[in-house]
């Protein structure tokens, strides 16, 4: 017993901290509650990935974070600090010089999310223009060049001048990360950065976000549907489920003692590692809930194989999981009913 | 589809060159002043020597008379279609990418502006006006913006939903950046093209203009006051109405045909226009 009062060792102030943000979007079928009550923490230097379906909420509350909600988004409540500043709170206009300098982010599709009037070159060189840190044009020139060549264009200075559409996936998406690190962002969030790209890719680009988070220290924000790539790639995890944290916690953690019913779910609906015993793939049952009328209790009750009248009734809250008792605080975190009682599971 | 390929598109393109050419060296080209008046030569017809086009009612030379015309009608067009497409392209960008109140307060004024026929409108505008080629262009303009208007609003409303946009407000452009920097570039071909064509409209306006004696002032040559001048002689000496009447079509059609080509050539999407 005595181990639980372990102290915690002081977590280092977040880079990016989300507080119970809520986000509502306005859709055919009325308000949808697209976030609901997330609260997330970065670190300085840390990589968190954020897993879930599409429609979870994942992309909407990165699109929050970054006060780029679409047409008909409000966020409802909750708070948005990054290094300090209140981002829900900032004019548009002091937004704009913290966009693209202290938090940048690059997309799933690289050739939409490139203008395909210019030459890739020139787009790197705008993102560092357009906040002035380089004011000279030679040495922001230089600058763009080394930067294609830390991302891994060969040849950039014959490839500054090609268009997107003259460029592979992978280099699209190269040129994408160095316009999103033209100015040294503290944090970088990628939506889906690899999920457009060749298997063979992927794993290219990923190796290249973990240089950038080791070399360059820039914290990661990964949103993917993949739990497995996340679990290889992330410090930490957060598994989301109709706008809510479910369940989060340090990544080998959550991939191997999943606590959530859904996160469980959610693994044994990926393909068989090797060696791993388990027939086939688990698809799970039903779909996710509608979020203009999402279930009362907890959310993923419909497809919980242990749902009982407590489950419909009542939300459950994040609480600890740790998976050995007394280990201290881990961070691991789920949010269900069934939990088993830490302490009891350590004395079994 | 390539322009190159295309024969009338590239047909049109030379004769409306042509026309720019004959236009800008008139004075070198024509063989008298335009307004010179030599009564016994009045009324000769096409092919006369010295008089290839023939003379008119006051022994004027046609040739002279058209050539300094082509001035008139293209300087108008060109000057008509450029104000218009600054005021409507600036206006329809902005509409488009704010929404809101902005937009409902242009996009009602333009529906306004669209329920008036346009040569209605522009035969009150020139009426208040006074005849003048700055004056024409103004009030060709006032009306002449609108389509402008309506096809930017529309193009950047469906390039602010693409991602290169909302990668751009995540780089920290300003909207004004965005705007002029990320979108007008990759809408011009629709905007070229819509110019090409409205050019031919706004030349046979301002011809229409003139004939009814609102356009340019009578001692300027112009195709349309030509026709009028020589209606009352449409029996007896044709040519003199003929003559700048076919100058007028031969432009406005080579103008729609190198604009339907390169419409063609450019984007196929745009066959509403």
């Amino acid at each position: 017993m005595a181990a639980r009062h372990v102290p915690v060792p002081e977590a280092p102030a977040p880079v990016l901290e989300v507080r119970n943000l809520t986000v509502h979007l306005r859709a055919a079928r009325g308000v949808v509650r697209a976030v609901a009550g997330v609260s997330l923490r970065v670190a300085p230097g840390e990589v968190v990935g954020i897993i879930g379906e599409s429609g979870c909420g994942k992309s909407t509350l990165l699109s929050a974070i970054m006060g780029l909600l679409p047409p008909g988004g409000r966020v409802a409540a909750g708070e948005v600090r990054l290094a300090g500043w209140d981002l829900l709170r900032l004019p548009e206009r002091q937004l704009r010089s913290i966009r693209g300098r202290e938090v940048a982010m690059i997309f799933q599709d690289p050739l939409t999310a490139l203008n395909p009037f210019y030459p890739v070159g020139w787009q790197i060189e705008e993102a560092m223009r357009v906040h002035g840190l380089w004011p000279r044009r030679a040495e922001r020139r230089r600058r763009v060049l080394e930067l294609m060549a830390w991302v891994g264009i060969p040849d950039p200075a014959r490839r500054y001048h090609a268009y997107p559409h003259e460029l592979s996936g992978g280099m699209q998406q190269r040129v994408m990360i160095a316009a999103a690190l033209a100015n040294h962002p503290r944090v970088l969030l990628a939506d889906e950065p690899t999920t457009a790209l060749d298997a063979t890719v992927q794993a290219q680009i990923l190796d290249l976000l973990e240089r950038i988070n080791r070399e360059q220290r820039t914290a990661i924000v990964l949103v993917s549907h993949d739990l497995r790539l996340a679990g290889q790639f992330c410090h930490r995890i957060a598994v989301m489920y109709a706008g809510q944290v479910v369940e989060e916690g340090p990544a080998l953690q959550v991939i191997e003692s999943p606590r959530h019913p859904y996160t469980q779910a959610l693994l044994r609906s990926l393909p068989p590692l090797e060696g791993e015993r388990r027939a086939a793939l688990e698809p799970i049952p039903g779909s996710p809930p509608d979020l203009a009328a999402p279930p009362p209790g907890c959310p993923f009750h419909p497809r919980c194989p242990l749902a009982t009248d407590l489950c419909r009734q009542a939300a459950p809250t994040l609480r600890w999981a740790g998976a050995v008792a007394g280990a201290g605080r881990t961070g691991h975190r789920a949010a269900c009913h069934h939990l088993p009682d830490p302490a009891e599971e350590a004395i079994s | 589809m390539s322009l190159r390929r295309q024969f009338l598109p590239l047909l049109g393109l030379a004769v409306v060159l042509l026309y720019v050419l004959a236009a800008i060296l008139a004075p070198y080209l024509a063989p008298y002043p335009p307004d010179e008046v030599n009564l016994p030569m009045r009324l000769r017809p096409i092919g006369t020597p010295g008089h290839p086009l023939g003379t008119d009612h006051l022994g004027a030379d046609l040739l002279s008379r058209v050539l300094f015309g082509a001035r008139v009608s293209i300087l108008v067009g060109v000057l008509a279609v450029s104000l218009s497409l600054a005021v409507g392209a600036s206006l329809g960008a902005v509409a488009g990418y704010f929404g809101g109140w902005v937009d409902g307060v242009f996009s009602r004024f333009a529906d306004l502006l669209m329920g008036f026929p346009y040569l209605l409108f522009t035969l009150f505008a020139m009426a208040i006006l006074g005849p003048g080629i700055a004056n024409l262009v103004l009030a060709l303009s006032f009306k002449g913006w609108v389509e402008f208007f309506r096809l930017t609003r529309g193009e950047v409303m469906s390039e602010k939903t693409r991602e290169y946009v909302l990668a751009a407000r995540a780089l920290g452009r300003s909207p004004a950046a965005i705007i002029a920097g990320e979108i007008l570039p990759n809408i011009r071909h629709s905007l070229l093209v819509l110019a090409t064509l409205r050019m031919g409209y706004l030349i046979v306006m301002e011809a229409t203009l003139s004939f009814l004696g609102l356009g340019v002032p009578p001692d300027v040559p112009a195709w349309g006051s030509m026709v009028a001048a020589g209606r009352e002689y449409m029996v007896s000496a044709w040519w003199i109405a003929m003559v700048p009447g076919l100058a007028v079509v031969g432009l406005v059609l080579s103008i729609n045909l190198f604009g339907e080509g390169l419409r063609e050539a450019l984007d196929p999407r745009l066959r509403s226009l």
